[in-house]
């Protein structure tokens, strides 16, 4: 279970989260929603301490993690699928998913792992050999989701999968993320496409200027039209 | 100065006390000698903030070619010592123009490998330079007629001389760094990709840069000849470019009496150390590591930090913006004909990365006057259109239109003086320096780039159009800070004060109320709304309530391409933007 | 100097500036360093070939040393990398002096050893000393083995990685300072055991760090920084352009290489074979 409680964060002087509190409990989906310049993806990258959480303090299992370095975190079961995918251009798919690998088992057991992504995104089998650098943005999106989960996360932290990327893909990343859930794992999604998110998670967080502003069911908020325009839409 | 007026005293009375000290005349003169090397390759380190490893060429060079002057030409001295100066300037010049096409580190390396050269020239040309032996046979020394006084064997009219020179040419670069060339080699350093977008020619003031510092490298080299009566082939080694540097950061860069300082230092555990020690370099090496890692600002800098610690200034509060009412200077729309095209227009702009197009085929027209907001989602390619519109990025096709005339590729400096500026996302200001100088330096790109007489601060039309907008921006009360230290709010509005301190004709704001509080929003919502009726204003936004409340049109862009452009209203109601950038 | 000498040398340059971002002054240290442990372990126990186990090993050993007590300080900060070359430097000065403390100023005769002096055979009109093959030979087993280790092990994977996106390599649970610190220790011992193996071919005095680092430099903008290939095309040209020209006029040669480097420069800034964006800062 993941708490994150009251944190503050900076990027310089830019005061960019303030007091921002959630959870996470074990196999939920839950969604982070907001506008453009939120904080939505300040608040994941202060989760795993790309940025420093001042103030406050986030709980992970009982652990406090506030103060630990990324690869900790992800030692400790989070793992992140960043916004921009930062896949690994100058190597193979083969090999940027074994990277994931080294710190479970040294990739040495490749086999397995790589029945189980291929399985969730049979489009990488063919592209095995392909430098990053020559996927489509499709296909980076699925490689950077299939290559974080093989740190064995019991937490996602997923921003923004369907940026930039075709509605046909849209489709597959809501259905990933619902496949991802089943296997037990617990997902918190930041995204733009709000009926994507409100589909795929059961509860939602919406942030506006660095701060919460409003918690409740997915389900509840597909109704709720009012809220929605307020802190989301035109 | 005070330090300054006990220096020159210490100086000038130094034959009285000096042979007491372990700094006996001779070698005095010799440690003021390289306190003027350390002094000219600050002018690049500290002035300019490019790091050089080949001094050791334009000091050498000089040395050698005055002392083949006075030995084999019997050229009168003073002809020598300023035929050094510009051997030293023509040798900078020639490494400046071979290693600014790169920057940082590896330039620094390029310097150090292509000083070499000279050093194999010199070790080849025995019949001329003597080779490992040293350059030597050099005539009695001394000035000529009217004066004509013996420096060889006069110890103290050597120092005088030598002091005198040195004086002058410490004052003539003391003036270089007050005036408007120094301001603008400061700004460089600072920030030089902002000193670009404020129409500066950063490698070019670069290379200015490098001539003056080979300059005064040269005379420095050439004093050391008449200093020594002897030219040792180790001056020109590439040690040397070391020593010089541990010299500067001993002492302090960005300093006058730093250089000296440090120059002092260095010679002492030279001379002294190695008298009692036989591995002195060991210390060198050492103090040298940790006053990198410990005290980077040197001693005489570390020293001018702290007391203007203890003198420090109280905060002072911050102050809100006042309404934009007057731009002091209202921008008539005259000067070019009514213009019934746009004011700024792209064809097919397209920018492709690798695989990815960021831009793709964007056609945009605004018309003089207009405030236009460009909106869309994250990765829309919104601030790669900027950066090939401001020329920082160079486009893969299409053109682009200001004023009627193609800028297509043209750089960042050129596209600014023709009138086009922006400010940024992610604020980019001068950090280091205080924020009436952030403005002062955008104004002056308007007046003057390379004069190097005058103090800036006697120009007097710019200082006051920098505190006019200052005051425009409500940050007159906190001109003398140093900018890094303002709040984000203020930095923010900074960031735009320095876009307009170059008197552009039109504007580009990149996210202008990122990270601001809903009331700093809005009053920046207002601010930019003033600022319209005199500048044409492109406008980049995430906050919706800020584009449909003061934008005339809207553009929106998706995957790098525009996808609707109207009024706020028919933006509002287009249902293909509602379902692309909202994605309801 | 020897292609094949400055190819090991500019490798281990290239490798630690791709990763790290430093351009690593104390390289030409290591390199003195390495001659000097192989002239002690000849010393000690008159193996030349012990010499070449023990000088990467325990020059290994000074770069970790070096990375974690002096590098560690400056990663992170602001004007890392001129405070990296800065900080180098000063030890570039310090250590020679300590070697001349511990062994003297003149430089000390290293024989080449017996079992690999003379003539190997004759090609044409040119003798083939056995050294030199020797030394072709350790090049050659060398080369294939680090490629294999750059790109078949794990470690060689995480480099790569690393030097494309640091961050992403930790936010995938892999713990980079380690990694930094061996890599320094392996361009360390790379550029000792480059240094015994010309420890017979010239002088080995204190100075000698100071030459192979520029021409190593020259290597690298040459073929290009970051790049195995380029260090290794680099390498032939640099080497073979000063063998020669050193076969015509000896100082010349030494110029002969500034100007290719001035002409790289010139003509096509980030090497033959070097990335783009790699050398801008």
């Amino acid at each position: 279970m993941l708490s994150v409680d009251g944190i503050d964060a900076y990027y310089g002087l830019s005061h960019v989260l303030q007091n921002v509190s959630l959870t996470v409990r074990p196999g939920e989906a839950v969604a982070l929603l907001g506008r453009n310049g939120a904080g939505k993806t300040t608040t994941l990258k202060a989760i795993m301490a790309v940025v420093r959480a001042r103030r406050g303090r986030i709980t992970w299992n009982g652990t406090d993690i506030t103060a630990l370095p990324p690869h900790r975190i992800v030692q400790l079961g989070i793992g992140y699928v960043p916004e921009e995918r930062r896949i690994f251009p100058n190597l193979t798919v083969y090999e940027n998913l074994k990277m994931a690998r080294l710190t479970v088992d040294g990739g040495r057991r490749m086999r397995d792992y790589l029945d189980r992504v291929l399985a969730l995104f049979p489009p990488l089998k063919e592209r095995l050999d392909n430098k990053g650098r020559n996927l489509s943005g499709g296909e980076q999106q699925m490689l950077t989701m299939a290559r974080s989960l093989g740190t064995e996360p019991t937490l996602l932290l997923i921003d923004e999968p369907t940026e930039g990327l075709m509605p046909a893909f849209v489709e597959t990343i809501g259905q990933t993320i619902g496949e991802i859930q089943r296997q037990g794992v617990a997902v918190l999604l930041v995204e733009q496409n709000t009926k994507l998110a409100l589909a795929a998670t059961q509860r939602v967080y919406l942030i506006e200027k660095g701060a919460i502003k409003h918690e409740g069911r997915a389900a509840d908020l597909k109704n709720d039209a009012a809220v929605r325009v307020r802190y989301l839409g035109v | 100065m005070k330090g300054i007026a006990v220096a020159l005293l210490l100086l000038a009375t130094a034959p009285l006390y000096a042979d007491y000290t372990p700094f006996y005349l001779g070698l005095l003169t010799e440690v003021l000698v390289f306190g003027l090397f350390a002094l000219a390759y600050d002018v690049l380190l500290g002035g300019t903030g490019v790091l050089s490893l080949g001094h050791s060429a334009f000091l050498g060079v000089a040395a050698y070619t005055t002392g083949i002057l006075l030995a084999r030409w019997r050229t009168p001295l003073e002809l020598s010592l300023l035929a050094g100066a510009l051997a030293g300037l023509a040798t900078s010049g020639l490494l400046g123009v071979l290693v600014l096409r790169k920057r940082g580190v590896y330039l620094a390396m390029l310097t150090l490998a292509l000083s070499q050269v000279f050093y194999y020239v010199v070790l080849m040309w025995t019949p001329v330079t003597g080779g490992t032996d040293g350059l030597g046979n050099l005539p009695i020394l001394h000035l000529s007629e009217p004066l004509g006084w013996r420096l060889s064997k006069r110890p103290i009219t050597r120092y005088y001389v030598v002091v005198a020179v040195i004086v002058l040419a410490m004052l003539a670069i003391r003036h270089l760094h007050a005036s408007p060339l120094g301001r603008v080699m400061r700004a460089v350093k600072a920030n030089e990709a902002r000193a670009a977008a404020c129409g500066y020619d950063t490698r070019r003031v670069k290379l200015v840069a490098f001539l003056i510092s080979g300059f005064f490298s040269g005379l420095a080299g050439a004093l050391l000849t008449v200093v020594l009566e002897f030219v040792p082939i180790e001056n020109i080694h590439w040690s040397m470019s070391g020593s010089v540097l541990i010299m500067t950061l001993f002492g302090g860069t960005g300093t006058l009496l730093g250089p000296f300082v440090g120059a002092g230092v260095f010679i002492w555990m030279r001379d002294f150390l190695s008298k009692h020690l036989e591995y002195w370099e060991v210390f060198v090496g050492g103090a040298f590591v940790l006053i990198v890692l410990f005290l980077p600002d040197g001693i005489v800098g570390s020293l001018q930090r702290w007391l203007a610690r203890r003198r420090g200034a109280p905060a002072q509060p911050a102050a809100a913006p006042v309404e934009p009412a007057r731009l002091a200077r209202p921008r008539p729309p005259a000067g070019a004909p009514a213009m019934d095209g746009a004011l700024l227009e792209s064809r097919g702009l397209t920018k492709i990365f690798g695989g990815l197009t960021a831009v793709n085929g964007v056609d945009f027209q605004v018309r003089r006057g207009e405030l236009r907001s460009v909106i869309g989602p994250n990765g829309a390619g919104k601030t790669t259109f900027f950066n090939l519109l401001t020329g920082v990025l160079p486009p893969t096709r299409g053109q682009i239109f200001f004023k009627g005339r193609e800028v297509t590729g043209l750089p960042a400096h050129a596209v600014s003086r023709l009138g086009l500026a922006r400010s940024y996302q992610v604020t980019n200001i001068f950090g280091d320096l205080s924020v009436f100088e952030n403005v002062r330096i955008a104004v002056q790109s308007r007046v003057t780039h390379y004069r190097c007489w005058g103090r800036a601060d006697r120009l007097a039309a710019v200082s006051a159009r920098a505190d006019e907008i200052l005051r425009l921006l409500g940050l007159e009360a906190r001109r003398h800070v140093r900018c890094a230290e303002l709040s984000h709010g203020e930095q923010r509005y900074l960031e735009i004060g320095i876009a307009l301190a170059t008197d552009p004709d039109f504007l580009l704001l990149d996210e202008p109320t990122a990270g601001m509080s809903p009331e700093e929003t809005q009053r920046t919502a207002a601010f930019v709304r003033g600022l319209a009726s005199h500048v044409t204003i492109v406008l980049v936004e995430h906050d919706m309530d800020v584009v449909m409340g003061i934008s005339d049109r809207i553009t929106v862009l998706n995957y790098g391409q525009v996808l609707a452009e109207g009024t706020p209203a028919e933006i509002r109601a287009n249902a293909d933007v509602r379902r692309v950038y909202l994605r309801d | 100097m020897n292609g094949c000498i400055l190819i090991l040398v500019a490798l281990g340059l290239s490798i630690v500036f791709g990763l790290m971002g430093i351009i690593n002054f104390a390289h030409g240290i290591f390199y003195m360093l390495g001659a000097y442990a192989g002239w002690l372990t000849v010393q000690l126990t008159g193996s030349f070939w012990l010499a070449l186990a023990t000088a990467p090993l325990a020059v290994g050993l000074v770069g970790v040393l070096v990375e974690r007590g002096v590098l560690r300080r400056i990663y992170g900060t602001r004007n890392a990398n001129f405070a990296g070359v800065l900080v180098t430097y000063g030890l570039a000065i310090m250590i020679p002096d300590l070697v001349r403390m511990t062994f003297g100023r003149p430089g000390k005769p290293f024989a080449v050893p017996a079992a690999l002096t003379g003539s190997l055979f004759r090609l044409g009109a040119i003798d083939v000393h056995a050294y030199r093959v020797f030394i072709l030979a350790v090049t050659a087993v060398l080369l294939p083995a680090l490629w294999l280790l750059l790109n078949r092990t794990n470690l060689g994977l995480v480099i790569r990685a690393g030097t494309s996106d640091n961050l992403m390599v930790q936010l995938l649970g892999i713990d980079v300072a380690r990694t930094w610190t061996i890599t320094y220790a392996l361009g360390a011992a790379l550029a000792a055991l480059a240094g015994v193996i010309t420890a017979p071919l010239v002088a080995v005095a204190p100075e000698m760090g100071g030459l192979v680092l520029i021409e190593c430099f020259i290597v690298t903008v040459v073929g290009g920084m970051g790049s195995f290939v380029g260090a290794v095309a680099g390498g032939l040209i640099i080497g073979e352009a000063l063998a020669l020209t050193g076969m015509l006029y000896d100082v010349l040669a030494d110029v002969v290489i500034y100007l290719a480097m001035a002409l790289v420069l010139l003509v096509r800034p980030r090497g033959l074979f070097g990335q783009e964006g790699m050398s801008e800062e």
